[in-house]
């Protein structure tokens, strides 16, 4: 038990933050059912709309500031739903009942869109520019399919005078202002519990969450799913207020606006998003003339400037932007192990090659590994070791022969799902999230096997016994509320193979462990290593420059050269060998 | 103080990539028109100690002087033109382009590149013959020979080799090394020769010297009668 | 045969579009948003060539130093400082393509205007009358791919800038200023850019969007081509005849998103689209 090396106090810190956040949703609430009686109505109009968009643009923060995905579509996911209503108004009148129809189908096009376009889109290995084009090209066609639809949609010139719910203008702002206290409340929350760590580690590091086993792809397409329905519910109140909807509300350039809202305001902070796209909506709307472009033209100019010099955006500037964490540091606690020791073959590599394209990396490689082995790859540059790690951990990799982990062949199975049979891997330049605190990296590290909450930081991290020795053994266990990217690289080394081990994997994989550590750091490793393997039943293969390390370490050694298996036997064996260490000394070359 | 008689100077350096110290406090002296062996195995630090003087590493200590100038801080073409020539041990040829185009890479004109391919005649006659070949496409030693070539043209008065022996046959490793002799006997270039294949050092170094876990363990000159075993001790698995 | 002809106009005038920004996504690893500004920037030069009553082919030379000084700028204040920042320097690009599009509305108006083109009229080719500007199109299309060709193939500066984008650090260490390289590579991308505005004026008209509706079809071709000239020109002549095929035997409208959609569907299968791997 870890819970007495804590330096802050822990959970009595979460209520005052949740009492906080009452207190703003209510003063939200106050204002927005108060604003109406003070302002005209030019105002409230004008603000209704800015409001509307500014929980649009809550939505690209969401998926932007936190998860690293630059969407251009969230104006057209607004405009679907606008179009919702405007369109079953038109045929069928409005109602009660066709006006909840209109909602449900503008929310159910807008997801089913979200959901071609992150298939699309969030494939993986897909590059960031490649998402941010897809999301571009929706609200084209979405335009397209509009004009495309003539009368029946109102085409360039939108639809007008359709039945809308009779309400006045102010209960109109006060519905949108609700609308977006409620988003933005749950939002906020979200974001501040464990699965909104788990956003900002796939935004910072993809492939590290790939190889925790993590779906990332299935998880954006999620979020983005959501994010449309939110934006549709937002477009329904839109048609309602406005009673006019027209093909621009979802065109790429209101999409880039909301961007531009984001940015300006301050990304990854849910306040810059709303206060973005209020003031400067709203501002826009109260300029006649040409004052219209100038201010246009200002706007472009604030943001390619805050882009260059201020990239937290304009809240940054007043210091609020910064995202306040709480300073709960959770306990650790130890978890009962899932996975449940094993014993016999862990890995089993058969006539593996890899190729690319004429270039011949690795050939009929085979290998076999029990549990307790601590297997050493070694041999000079360009052998191919790394070359096989990755093609044991992700099975899209080899291009010809099998690879089991406990009997199960990975096929061509992505990462993740490597991962889910039992492969932790370890990469060889500190793989971690830089800037998430420890404790936070190994919560994250826990989401395969304890799914995060959507709503709270748990107060409690759960490891297993593994993972726990090495944070403790390390000295990472009076280090949980610091930000990784404080930590030495030694430290961020153990970080990463307690977050690896977090995974109760059968099948340890790494990388040059020892790499850029000091003597001491090295001996401790190497102790870590033998006992995780004796105690723990571990499968562990490691590729290693440091020699001294593998002979002290090792139960086995694999030498290999130019993408063969060279040797496969005990320590004694691999250092008495002549081939070796004619390999090694460079004196002849194949 | 900046030591005339010294080429290039290295005190002191610490350099690494992120947290990562590669190279702790590492001193090494070049002379004008030297052969200065490294030597160490896979991971020690040699090629960061290379990178770092070409440009690519920002020491986090110490300092880099070539002929009394710092190289702290200049981006790596600033360093190029001070008349260094680094060949990397990856990714030093451009595969898509043809000999001739990665040859006129190496001078800053194509008018030097005329004047001075003649140089490579005695040397690589058959490169001359190839041309117009993709550098791909050629075996490893060729493009071995390319890279000296390469770097022969720009006649610098650095020259950082790493690992340009390996993957060639011996009998071309012996050609390599007396290429080497004759470039800086006749051309008064100081060579940094990063290497693991000791007998190959020893014959075209003057002096040498082993990095371990990126420190320096062990110097002397390559003629010392037992400087190979003092090598092969640190060397050995 | 028309059909024929149109096509190969389309894939000429993507090409032509494109050609600009496929340089700088080569060279410095981004698409720029300021594209379409260019273009439009180019057509405005063209519209006052037209207004100077000049002559129409001044147009051409009129916009691509516009483009070249426009752009010379933009890298040099705005994308140097984001080197290290593509996405950012690419939302960069976006604002400065509004700022310009603001500008040029202040300047010139809002209203749709229209410049002289150097060639009207029709000629008779193959048994069908068509536009002969179009076909001079497809002239200046392959003119230019071959004086960027040979700029790549038979300068030294061609050569340097083709060792930047295949390999910025080894270029660097052979004593390419590489920020120099990209500063010329995007001047010229932007006089290139300004130079197919004023290209595809005379086929519609002036106004401060006129550029965006290129926008997405050039980055979907961009994308699809890597960074190889040659791969483009297949990409542009597959996308083209898609669009003409889509939009002659089914619908305008569709026609219009066929390239965006087509090169989407592509770049999810094979994400290094036409280029070779």
């Amino acid at each position: 038990m870890l819970s007495g090396s804590n330096l802050a106090p822990s959970s009595h810190q979460l209520p005052p933050a949740a009492l906080i956040g009452g207190v703003l949703v209510l003063a939200g609430v106050a204002a927005v059912l108060a604003a109406p009686l003070v302002l005209d109505i030019y105002s409230v109009n004008v603000l209704t709309r800015s409001l509307l968009l500014a929980v649009a643009a809550v939505t690209v923060d969401l998926l932007w500031g936190y998860t690293g995905i630059l969407s251009f579509a969230q104006a057209a996911f607004l405009a679907i739903g606008a179009y919702a209503l405007a369109l079953v108004s038109t045929r069928l009148g409005f109602s009660p009942g066709t006006g909840l129809f209109a909602l449900l189908l503008g929310m159910g096009v807008a997801a089913l869109a979200a959901l071609l376009v992150g298939w699309l889109a969030f494939s993986y290995g897909a590059s960031l520019l490649y998402v941010s084009t897809i999301t571009l090209v929706f609200p084209i066609v979405f335009v397209q399919l509009i004009f495309a639809g003539g009368n029946f949609t109102g085409s360039s010139s939108g639809l007008s005078g359709f039945d809308v719910p009779d309400l006045d203008t102010e209960s109109w702002f006060r519905v949108a202002g609700l609308l977006l206290v409620a988003v933005a409340a749950l939002a906020v929350t979200f974001v501040r519990s464990d699965f909104g760590r788990l956003l900002v580690a796939m935004r910072e590091n993809d492939l590290r969450c790939q190889y925790l086993g993590i779906p990332t792809a299935r998880l954006k397409v999620s979020l983005f799913v959501v994010c449309a329905m939110v934006c549709a519910a937002a477009g329904w109140i839109y048609a309602g207020a406005t009673a006019v909807v027209a093909p621009e509300l979802g065109n790429f350039v209101s999409g880039t606006e909301l961007v531009i809202y984001t940015a300006l305001g301050g990304r990854a902070t849910l306040a810059g998003p709303i206060v973005g796209a209020v003031a400067i909506d709203a501002i826009s709307n109260f300029l006649n003339g040409a004052l219209p472009f100038l201010w246009a033209l200002i706007v472009g100019l604030l943001f390619v400037v805050v882009i260059v010099a201020l990239p937290g955006g304009l809240l940054s500037l007043l210091r609020l932007g910064r995202e306040r964490r709480s300073r709960l540091v959770p306990d650790l606690v130890e978890a009962a192990v899932q996975t449940p020791m094993q014993d016999g073959l862990v890995l089993q590599v058969t006539t593996l090659g890899k190729r690319f394209g004429s270039l011949i990396v690795l050939k009929d490689v085979s290998f076999v590994a029990r549990a307790g082995d601590l297997v050493s790859l070694i041999g000079p540059n360009g052998a191919g070791k790394t070359t096989l790690m990755r093609c044991i951990a992700d099975g899209r990799e080899r291009s010809a022969g099998t690879v089991e982990i406990g009997g199960h062949s990975i096929r061509h199975l992505p990462p993740h799902r490597c991962t889910a049979l039992g492969v932790g891997r370890k990469f060889q330049t500190a793989s971690v999230f830089e800037s998430m605190t420890v404790a936070e990296c190994l919560r994250v590290a826990r989401t395969r096997i304890e799914r995060p909450s959507l709503f709270r930081r748990t107060p409690t991290i759960a490891l297993p016994a593994a993972a726990l020795e090495v944070v403790r053994a390390t000295g990472l266990g009076d280090r949980l509320g610091v930000e990784t990217r404080h930590l030495s690289h030694g430290e961020k080394q153990s970080l990463e193979l307690a977050m690896v081990l977090a995974l109760e994997p059968t099948l340890l994989l790494l990388d040059e462990p020892t790499a850029g550590l000091t003597g001491a750091e090295r001996a401790r490793i190497g102790e870590l290593l033998v006992d995780l393997a004796r105690r723990y039943r571990l499968c562990i293969v490691l590729v290693e420059h440091d020699l001294d390390f593998v002979r002290r370490i090792s139960s086995r050694i694999i030498v290999l050269h130019q993408g063969n298996i060279v040797l496969d036997g005990g320590v004694e064996e691999a250092t008495q060998s002549e081939t070796v260490r004619t390999i090694y000394a460079g004196a002849a070359h194949a | 103080m900046p030591d005339p008689t010294e080429l290039l100077q290295i005190e002191g350096v610490t350099a690494g990539y992120g947290a990562t110290m590669v190279l702790r406090d590492v001193s090494l002296r070049v002379r004008p028109g030297e052969v200065m062996a490294l030597l160490g195995r896979n991971g020690m630090g040699k090629t960061t100690l290379l990178r770092t003087v070409a440009g690519f590493v920002q020491p986090k200590s110490g300092k880099v002087v070539l002929a009394g100038y710092p190289l702290a801080r200049l981006p790596p073409y600033r360093v190029a033109r001070r008349d260094v020539c680094y060949v990397a041990q990856e990714q030093a040829l451009f595969a898509d382009m043809t000999v001739s185009e990665n040859l006129r890479l190496g001078v800053t004109s194509d008018r030097l590149y005329r004047d001075r391919l003649p140089d490579i005649e005695p040397h690589f006659p058959v490169l001359l013959k190839r041309l117009r070949q993709k550098a791909g496409t050629l075996s490893g030693g060729e493009q071995k020979m390319l890279l000296m070539s390469r770097a022969m043209l720009a006649r610098p008065r650095l020259m950082l080799l790493d690992e340009i022996s390996e993957g060639l046959q011996p009998s071309v490793i012996d050609r390599l090394s007396a290429l080497l002799v004759t470039q800086r006997r006749d051309h008064g270039t100081a060579i940094l020769l990063v290497e693991q294949n000791v007998a190959f050092a020893l014959a075209t170094a003057d002096r040498f010297a082993v990095l371990t876990s990126g420190l320096v363990v062990e110097r002397g000159e390559a003629a010392d009668t037992g400087a190979a075993e003092r090598i092969q001790q640190h060397m050995k698995i | 045969m028309s059909l024929l002809l149109d096509i190969a106009t389309t894939a000429a005038i993507l090409y032509a579009v494109a050609l600009g920004l496929l340089i700088v996504f080569g060279v410095m690893g981004i698409i720029s948003f300021a594209h379409g500004a260019m273009m439009t920037i180019g057509g405005y030069a063209a519209l006052l060539v037209t207004q100077e009553g000049w002559s129409p082919w001044a147009s051409f030379p009129a916009a691509a130093l516009a483009g070249l000084v426009g752009g010379a700028v933009m890298e040099r204040i705005v994308l140097r400082p984001l080197y290290r920042r593509p996405l950012d320097a690419i939302l960069a690009t976006w604002g400065l393509g509004i700022v310009i599009g603001q500008v040029i509305t202040l300047v010139f108006g809002r209203q749709v205007q229209f410049a002289q083109s150097p060639l009207s009229g029709a000629i008779n080719v193959l048994g069908v009358t068509y536009s002969q500007y179009r076909l001079l199109l497809v002239a200046l299309a392959i003119l230019l791919a071959g004086v960027i060709a040979f700029i790549l193939h038979g300068t030294r500066l061609g050569l340097v800038t083709r060792a930047v984008i295949a390999n910025e650090g080894l270029s660097q260490s052979l004593g390419v200023n590489s920020a120099r390289v990209r500063f010329a590579s995007f001047s010229l991308g932007s006089a290139l850019a300004s130079l197919a505005g004023a290209l595809v004026v005379p086929l519609s008209s002036v106004d401060p969007n006129m550029g965006v509706p290129w926008l997405v079809g050039a980055f979907m071709l961009v994308l699809l081509s890597g960074s190889s000239l040659v791969s483009m020109a297949g990409a542009a002549i597959v996308l083209g005849a898609a669009q003409v095929l889509v939009s002659t035997y089914l619908n305008a409208v569709l026609g219009g998103m066929t390239i965006a959609i087509l090169a989407a569907i592509i770049l999810r299968i094979r994400p290094t689209g036409f280029a070779r791997a």
